[in-house]
C-alpha cells in the first residue's frame, strides 16, 4: 500500500510537470524580464514607413539598468498613447542590474533599445557587435536629432564609438545652456525653517556659522514634541563618501568631475587631491563634523546608520540641518498646514542651480541593438525624444488636454498643476515626466517655437502656482515671489555664484567648447586604486571625526593623510591632472 | 543498582525526583527565553506591516504605530500576483517531490557497497556542492538546454543536491541491516526494498529534506529573474521583489516631490519589506507545524523483532 | 557498555560475490542521477575559462586577450587579501565553534513532554531563518542603536549613562556577528538533529531506564552518541566551507567603524567587482574557493578515516 502510493505520487508528479511545461514553454525566444502587468506584446507591423496613425503598433523593448522603474505599470497612460499615435510604437521596459546585463551581453540577448553607460560599455557593445551605428538612419529618421543636438552627435561619434567614428550612443537630458528660471533648490543646508526664523535667520557664510546656528537651535529645542532627542547634524553611511563630499560644496565651491578623488573649483581645470589636500571638501567636512561631534551636535549613530534610518529620524523631526530636501523623509509632507518644514537656505558661496549638461546624462545613453527587428522604428522613437514636440509631450502631456496655448504661449492647465502636487498614482498614470531618463532634451531648454522651457513645469508661473505654504513663507521673508527667486536675487547681487556663473559673458560657442571636453576616463588600474582609497577614506573618516580634542584631531588627520598618500592618493592626483591637461590640449583648450 | 535479569521491566514510580524537576524547569526556562527571542522579531515585522508607514519610521516596539493596511492592499492588489502565487506553489510542491525522490533514491543506491565505482559516483555528485561557475556560464548552459522560459527550469537543476544526499545516506546507514537482509531473502528487488522499507523508515530525514527543499523552492527568484520573462511563469518572489524596488527607487519620485522636499508618499520601502516578509513567510509558518507529525519514528522495530 | 554499542549499527559490506550482477544493476540506476549532476553542475564549469582571459561580457572569447594566471597572481599579491582572509577564517571558525549549540537545543526540545510546547518551540525557533538579513539589520538597528530599545532599558535601569554602541563596536564585531548568525540559524540547523533524535531506537532507551539511568545519563550515553555521525558529517562539511563565511549578513552590517573586520572574501570580491567590473577576476576567485573547499573536504575526510575509522565520502 505504502509503496503503491509513493509510486503513484511520483507518476502523477511527472505528468503534472509535463503538462505545465507543455502549456507554458514557448520556445524560449524571449529574454530579459517584463513586469507581469503587461501581458500584451503587441502585433508586429510592416517595416519603417513612418507608421503614423497606423493601426498596428510595434513593440520596442528597452533595456534599462535600473530596478524599480514604473513605466510598465502604465501602458495606457496619456503619454504612451501619444507615443503610439505619433511614432507608432509601444515601449516596454526590461530591467537589468549589472549582473543581468553582463549575462545578456554574454548571451547576445539584448532587446531592441539599450540604455546604458555608453562610455563604460562602448568597447563591449561595439566590439561584441551587439549594437548598430545610427549614421545611415539619421538622414531619413533622425532629422530632429541632427537639428537639435548636433554637437552631441559629433561628440558621440568622436568619444563614444570605440574609435570607429560612427554614431552609436545618444544621451538623454541634453541641456547646452543654463535654464532661465530657478526651480526650488534641493541641495544645500536644509534647515528647519520655523526654528531658523525663531533665531532671526542669521547669515551663514562659513561652516562654522552653520555650527553656531545649529547650536542655538538645539539649545532652544533639545527635544521634539514627541520627546525624542534633537541632533544638529547626522549622516548616513551607505552612499560612500557622499556625506563628506557634497554638503561642503555650498561653502567651498569645489567639485569633482569624473572621480571623487580629485576636486577643482567650479569651472576650473586644476585638480587638487581630495584626500591629501586639506582645503578639499573632504577635509572641510572632517573639520566640520569633528567640531560638531566635540560640541555635542552630532548624532552618535552617524557613523553606523543607513539612508533609511536617517530619513526615519528626519521624519520624526530629530535633525536640525540636513544636506538636501529629499533627505528629510516625510517631515514636510506631514506638516504642510502648519508651516513647519525643511528648506534650503542661502549660505556660503554657492547656490545649487544652473547646471548645464551639454552632453546630457551620459551614463544613460541609448543605442539600438543589432538583434532588433525594427531598427528604423527605434530610430524614429529616439528622434521623437529629441524633438521639441516629443520632449514637451513627455514632460507635460498632450496639447489641449494638459496644456493649452494662451496668447500663443503654452501654459499648463490648473488641473494638471493640481494633479502634479497631489502626486501618487493619479499623476503617475498620466505618464507625464514619468521617466526623465526617457526625455531627450533637458527641461530648461528653450523651445524656439514659443520661447518657453520645454518642461512647462519649470516656467515661472507654474513655479509660483506650485509653491507650498512653506516655500511661500520662505520667499516672502527674503522679498521674492517664489523660492528659487531668493537665490537668483543673491546671485544677481553678486553674493552667491551658481554652477554656470563662470560662464557669464562667454559666447555660446565658448560655453559649448568648454563643456564638451570629455573628463578623464580612468583605467582599470586607477579605478582599483580609487576604489580602495574610497574605502580607506571611509574608515579613516570615522576615526578622525571621533577625535575628542583638537590635538587628537590633528594627530589623526596627519595619520590619515599619510595613509592616503601611501595608498596612492597623490600619485592619483598627479596622473589625473596630467590626463586632464592632455585631453584639454587635444580639444584646443590649453 | 538493580539486577536487570530479575527485576520486572516495569517503570517504577519514584517519589518526586528533584533532579527530574530541576531538569525540566531549566529546560522550559531556556526554551521559553528562546521562544521570546525568536518570536519577538517576527512580531515586530507583523506590527510594522500593519502600522501606518510614515508613523512607523518613528519607532515601533510593542504596538503598531497607527494602523494601516495600505501596504497589504498595495501588495495583494498587484497585477499578476495571484498567478505568481500559483506558480510559486506549483514549483514548491512539484519541485520538492522531485528533489526528495531523486536525493533519497540516489542516497539509497549509494549505500549499497556492491555497486562498482560507488565511491567515485558519490564523490562525483558531492563535489558539486562547491562548484559555482558564475552567472554567465550558468545562463548560457540553461539557455542551451532550452530551459529558458520553461517551468522545468524551476524543477530540474535542483533535483539532486549533494547536501541532501549526504544527510540521507548517513541516516540510511544507521538503519539496522537486518531489515534489508530479511527482505532480500524474501526475494525483494532494490526498488521494492527502497519503497517499502527504507523510504518509510527514513521519514524523519525525508521530512527534513522536504522542508529544506520546499522553503528553497518557495524563496528562489533568481532563476526567474535571469531566464524567465514569460509573465505566466513569474514567481511570487520576483513580483514582490519588483514591488520593493519600485518603492525604494528614489528617482521614481516626480521631480516636483524632490524639489519641494515634500516626499508626499503613503508608502515606505520599509513597510513594503515588512509586508512582503509576512506574506511570504506566513504560509511556511502555517504549514510547517503540520509537517512535524512526520518527525516521528517510522513503523520500524516491531517488524524486526517479530 | 551495551549502551554505547547499542548506538552503532552500521551497514556491513556483503560477504561475497553473490550480488555481482546486482552491482551493475545498481550502477545503471545511479547513472541517470550522476548525469543530472553532470548536466547542471559540471557543464557550466566551462565558464572557468573566463578566469584566464581578460574577458569582458559581450566580446567573444576569440577576440579576447589571454592573460593566463594573471588573475591568480593579482589575488596573491593583493595586500588586502591577507586581512580579508583572516576575517573570513575568524568568522567561519567562530561559527563552527557554535556548532554544538543546535545539538544542545535539539536535545532540549526532544526532552519536552508537552506536545504543544514542543511544536511551538520548533516552529518559532525557525522563524529567524525566514527573515532576510536586511530586515535583521533594521531590527538590530531599532534595538541596538543609541536610541534603540536596549539602550533605553539600560538607561532606565540606571545601569549605564553612556549609550552602548553595539553596531559600531570594532572590538566586538566578530562576537556580535557570530551571535546574530547563531540566533538566525540555531532553529533551522536543529531540524536535522531533531530528525536524528526521533529515529533513535526506543529499545536503547528502555534498556537504559531499566538499568536505572537518570535523564542526564541517558542523554549523554544514548542520545548524543546516536546523533554523533550526523554531527560529525555536518561539522566536516562546515570546515570545507571555510572560505564561504557569508555575504548578505556582512553586506548589511558593514559600516565605517567595523568595515576592516567584517569584510569577508565574498564581500571583498563583490566590492571589487562593483568598482572594476572585472568579471574574470571574480571567476578566478571562484575557482580558488572551489579548489580550496574540495581540498579541505578530502583532507578532513582523510583525517576522519584515520581517527574515527570512517570518513564521510
Amino acid at each position: 500500500m505504502r509503496k503503491k502510493t509513493v509510486k503513484l505520487a511520483v507518476v502523477m508528479t511527472m505528468i503534472a510537470a509535463l503538462l505545465i511545461t507543455a502549456c507554458s514553454n514557448n520556445g524560449g525566444g524571449n529574454t530579459g524580464q517584463g513586469n507581469p502587468g503587461t501581458n500584451n506584446p503587441g502585433q508586429t507591423a510592416e517595416g519603417g514607413d513612418g507608421g503614423k496613425g497606423s493601426q498596428e503598433l510595434v513593440t520596442l523593448r528597452l533595456l534599462v539598468m535600473e530596478t524599480g522603474t514604473k513605466w510598465n505599470n502604465y501602458p495606457d497612460s496619456e503619454v504612451a498613447k501619444a507615443i503610439a499615435e505619433k511614432v507608432g510604437v509601444k515601449i516596454e521596459y526590461v530591467e537589468a542590474d549589472e549582473n543581468k546585463f553582463n549575462v545578456l551581453l554574454a548571451g547576445g540577448d539584448l532587446p531592441d533599445i539599450v540604455r546604458a553607460d555608453g562610455n563604460k560599455y562602448q568597447k563591449q557593445l561595439i566590439e561584441g557587435d551587439l549594437i548598430i551605428p545610427m549614421d545611415d538612419m539619421l538622414a531619413e529618421h533622425g532629422k530632429d536629432i541632427t537639428a537639435n543636438i548636433g554637437t552631441v552627435v559629433e561628440f558621440s561619434k568622436k568619444n563614444w564609438s570605440n574609435g570607429t567614428g560612427n554614431l552609436y550612443f545618444l544621451p538623454p537630458q541634453v541641456q547646452p545652456k543654463p535654464g532661465e528660471t530657478v526651480k526650488p533648490i534641493t541641495i544645500g543646508p536644509t534647515i528647519r525653517w520655523d526654528w531658523y526664523k525663531e533665531i532671526g535667520t542669521p547669515e551663514i557664510n562659513t561652516m562654522d556659522d552653520l555650527l553656531d546656528v545649529a547650536e542655538q537651535i538645539v539649545k532652544n529645542h533639545p527635544t521634539t514634541e514627541d520627546g525624542k532627542k534633537v541632533y544638529g547634524f547626522s549622516m548616513w553611511q551607505d552612499w560612500g563618501l557622499w556625506a563628506y563630499q557634497i554638503p561642503p560644496v555650498t561653502f567651498t565651491a569645489l567639485t569633482s568631475s569624473t572621480s571623487d578623488m580629485a576636486q577643482t573649483e567650479v569651472g576650473g581645470s586644476e585638480f587638487i587631491s581630495t584626500l591629501t589636500n586639506d582645503k578639499s571638501n573632504f577635509w572641510t567636512a572632517m573639520d566640520f563634523y569633528n567640531k560638531a561631534y566635540r560640541r555635542g551636535l552630532l548624532d552618535p549613530d552617524s557613523l553606523t546608520m543607513k539612508n533609511n534610518d536617517y530619513m526615519a529620524k528626519a521624519t520624526a523631526g530629530q535633525i536640525v540641518v540636513g544636506p538636501a530636501t529629499w533627505a528629510m523623509g516625510d517631515f514636510n509632507a506631514q506638516h504642510t498646514s502648519d508651516g513647519k518644514g525643511y528648506i534650503v537656505v542661502p549660505a556660503g558661496k554657492l547656490a545649487w542651480y544652473g547646471g548645464v549638461q551639454p552632453l546630457g546624462w551620459s551614463d544613460k545613453t541609448y543605442s539600438i541593438s543589432k538583434s532588433s527587428k525594427h531598427p528604423e522604428k527605434a530610430m524614429e522613437f529616439l528622434n521623437f525624444l529629441f524633438s521639441y514636440e516629443g520632449s514637451r509631450i513627455m514632460y507635460n502631456g498632450v496639447e489641449g488636454k494638459h496644456w493649452n496655448k494662451v496668447d500663443g504661449k503654452p501654459v499648463l492647465t490648473d488641473e494638471t498643476l493640481q494633479l502634479k502636487s497631489t502626486g501618487g498614482i493619479p499623476f503617475e498614470s498620466t505618464g507625464l515626466s514619468l521617466d526623465r531618463n526617457l526625455i531627450g532634451l533637458g527641461g530648461d531648454v528653450i523651445d524656439p517655437n514659443d520661447g518657453q522651457p520645454v518642461d512647462l513645469f519649470g516656467a515661472p508661473e507654474a513655479l509660483v502656482k506650485a509653491a507650498t505654504p512653506l516655500e511661500k513663507d520662505f520667499a516672502e521673508h527674503y522679498g521674492a515671489t517664489y523660492s528659487g527667486e531668493v537665490f537668483k536675487k543673491l546671485v544677481d547681487e553678486g553674493k552667491l555664484i551658481h554652477w554656470a556663473s563662470w560662464m557669464d559673458g562667454m559666447s555660446d560657442d565658448e560655453i559649448l567648447k568648454r563643456n564638451t571636453v570629455p573628463g578623464v576616463t580612468l583605467t582599470e588600474e586607477w579605478k582599483k586604486t580609487e576604489g580602495l582609497l574610497v574605502e580607506l577614506a571611509t574608515r579613516e573618516a570615522a576615526k578622525v571625526i571621533h577625535s575628542k580634542t583638537e590635538e587628537e584631531f590633528e594627530k589623526n588627520k596627519a595619520a590619515a593623510i599619510k595613509a592616503f598618500s601611501e595608498g596612492g592618493a597623490d600619485a592619483f592626483t598627479e596622473y589625473y591632472n596630467q590626463e586632464n591637461k592632455r585631453i584639454r590640449m587635444e580639444h584646443g583648450l590649453e | 543498582m538493580s539486577n536487570p535479569a530479575s527485576a520486572p521491566p516495569v517503570r517504577r514510580r519514584r517519589a518526586t525526583d528533584w533532579k527530574d524537576v530541576a531538569f525540566n524547569a531549566c529546560n522550559y526556562f531556556f526554551l521559553t527565553v528562546l521562544i521570546i527571542v525568536t518570536i519577538y522579531p517576527f512580531y515586530y515585522i507583523l506590527i510594522y506591516s500593519i502600522s501606518d508607514p510614515i508613523e512607523a519610521q518613528k519607532g515601533v516596539y510593542l504596538w503598531p504605530a497607527g494602523f494601516s493596511l495600505e501596504a497589504y492592499k498595495t501588495t495583494i492588489g498587484l497585477p499578476g500576483i495571484r498567478d505568481a502565487a500559483i506558480v510559486s506553489l506549483g514549483r514548491t510542491v512539484i519541485g520538492t517531490v522531485i528533489t526528495v525522490f531523486c536525493c533519497s533514491f540516489f542516497a539509497y543506491l549509494i549505500t549499497k557497497h556492491e555497486m562498482p565505482f560507488r565511491s567515485t559516483i558519490y564523490r562525483f555528485v558531492l563535489v558539486t556542492m562547491y562548484f559555482n561557475a558564475g552567472f554567465i556560464p550558468w545562463y548560457l548552459t540553461m539557455k542551451a538546454y532550452g530551459l529558458q522560459n520553461s517551468f522545468m527550469l524551476y524543477l530540474l537543476p535542483s533535483a539532486l543536491v549533494g547536501f541532501n544526499v549526504i544527510l540521507i545516506k548517513t541516516f540510511i546507514e544507521q538503519l539496522p541491516a537486518s531489515l534489508e537482509e530479511s527482505a532480500k531473502i524474501d526475494g525483494a528487488g532494490y526498488v521494492r526494498i527502497f519503497t517499502s522499507i527504507v523510504f518509510p523508515l527514513s521519514m524523519p530525514i525525508i521530512a527534513t529534506i522536504a522542508v529544506f527543499a520546499a522553503v528553497g523552492q518557495w524563496n528562489t527568484w533568481f532563476d526567474n529573474y535571469f531566464l524567465v520573462s514569460d509573465p505566466k511563469l513569474q514567481t511570487l518572489q520576483l513580483v514582490l521583489y519588483n514591488l520593493l524596488n519600485q518603492t525604494s527607487n528614489l528617482s521614481n519620485l516626480t521631480s516636483e516631490q524632490l524639489t519641494r522636499g515634500d516626499l508626499v508618499r503613503t508608502m515606505t520601502p520599509q513597510s513594503i519589506r515588512m509586508t512582503i516578509t509576512m506574506i511570504v513567510t506566513l504560509p511556511i509558518v502555517l504549514v510547517y507545524p503540520l509537517l512535524q507529525r512526520y518527525f516521528v519514528k517510522g513503523i520500524m522495530l516491531g517488524a524486526v523483532k517479530g | 557498555m551495551e549502551l554505547a554499542h547499542a548506538a552503532k549499527k552500521q551497514h556491513q559490506p556483503p560477504k561475497s560475490g553473490l550480488f555481482r550482477k546486482d552491482g551493475i544493476k545498481l550502477l545503471l540506476m545511479a547513472l541517470p542521477f550522476a548525469a543530472v549532476a553532470f548536466a547542471f553542475s559540471y557543464v557550466p564549469l566551462f565558464g572557468w575559462i573566463y578566469a584566464f582571459f581578460d574577458y569582458k561580457p559581450g566580446i567573444p572569447l576569440s577576440q579576447t586577450p589571454f592573460i593566463g594566471l594573471e588573475n591568480f597572481r593579482l589575488m596573491f599579491d593583493d595586500p588586502r587579501m591577507g586581512p580579508v582572509l583572516i576575517n573570513t577564517l575568524a568568522l567561519s571558525l567562530l561559527s563552527i565553534a557554535t556548532a554544538p549549540i543546535p545539538v544542545l537545543f535539539a536535545v532540549m526540545v526532544s526532552e519536552v513532554r508537552s506536545g504543544w510546547f514542543k511544536r511551538l518551540v520548533q516552529t518559532t525557533s525557525t522563524l529567524p531563518h525566514y527573515i532576510s538579513w536586511v530586515i535583521v539589520y533594521s531590527l538590530a538597528f531599532s534595538m541596538f542603536s543609541t536610541e534603540g530599545a536596549i539602550n533605553a532599558i539600560l538607561y532606565k535601569l540606571g545601569i549605564s549613562d553612556m549609550p552602548v554602541n553595539v553596531l559600531g563596536n570594532y572590538d566586538r564585531v566578530w562576537t556580535v556577528q557570530t551571535l546574530l548568525l547563531l540566533w538566525k540559524s540555531v532553529g533551522w540547523s536543529a531540524i536535522i538533529y531533531l530528525a536524528a533524535i526521533v529515529s533513535i531506537d526506543s529499545e536503547q532507551y528502555d534498556a537504559a531506564k531499566v538499568d536505572g539511568a537518570g535523564r542526564l545519563r541517558i542523554i549523554w550515553h544514548i542520545t548524543i552518541p546516536n546523533i554523533m555521525p550526523t554531527f560529525i558529517v555536518l561539522l566536516l562539511l562546515s570546515i570545507s566551507n571555510l572560505l564561504s563565511a557569508g555575504f548578505e549578513q556582512y553586506l548589511v552590517f558593514t559600516n565605517a567603524i567595523v568595515a576592516d573586520r567584517i569584510e569577508v572574501l565574498d564581500l571583498y570580491v563583490y566590492r571589487l567587482g562593483l568598482i572594476t567590473g572585472d568579471y574574470s577576476y571574480s571567476t578566478a576567485v571562484g575557482i580558488f574557493k572551489s579548489v580550496i573547499s574540495i581540498v579541505l573536504l578530502f583532507s578532513v575526510n582523510f583525517l576522519s578515516k584515520k581517527f574515527r575509522g570512517q570518513g564521510i565520502v
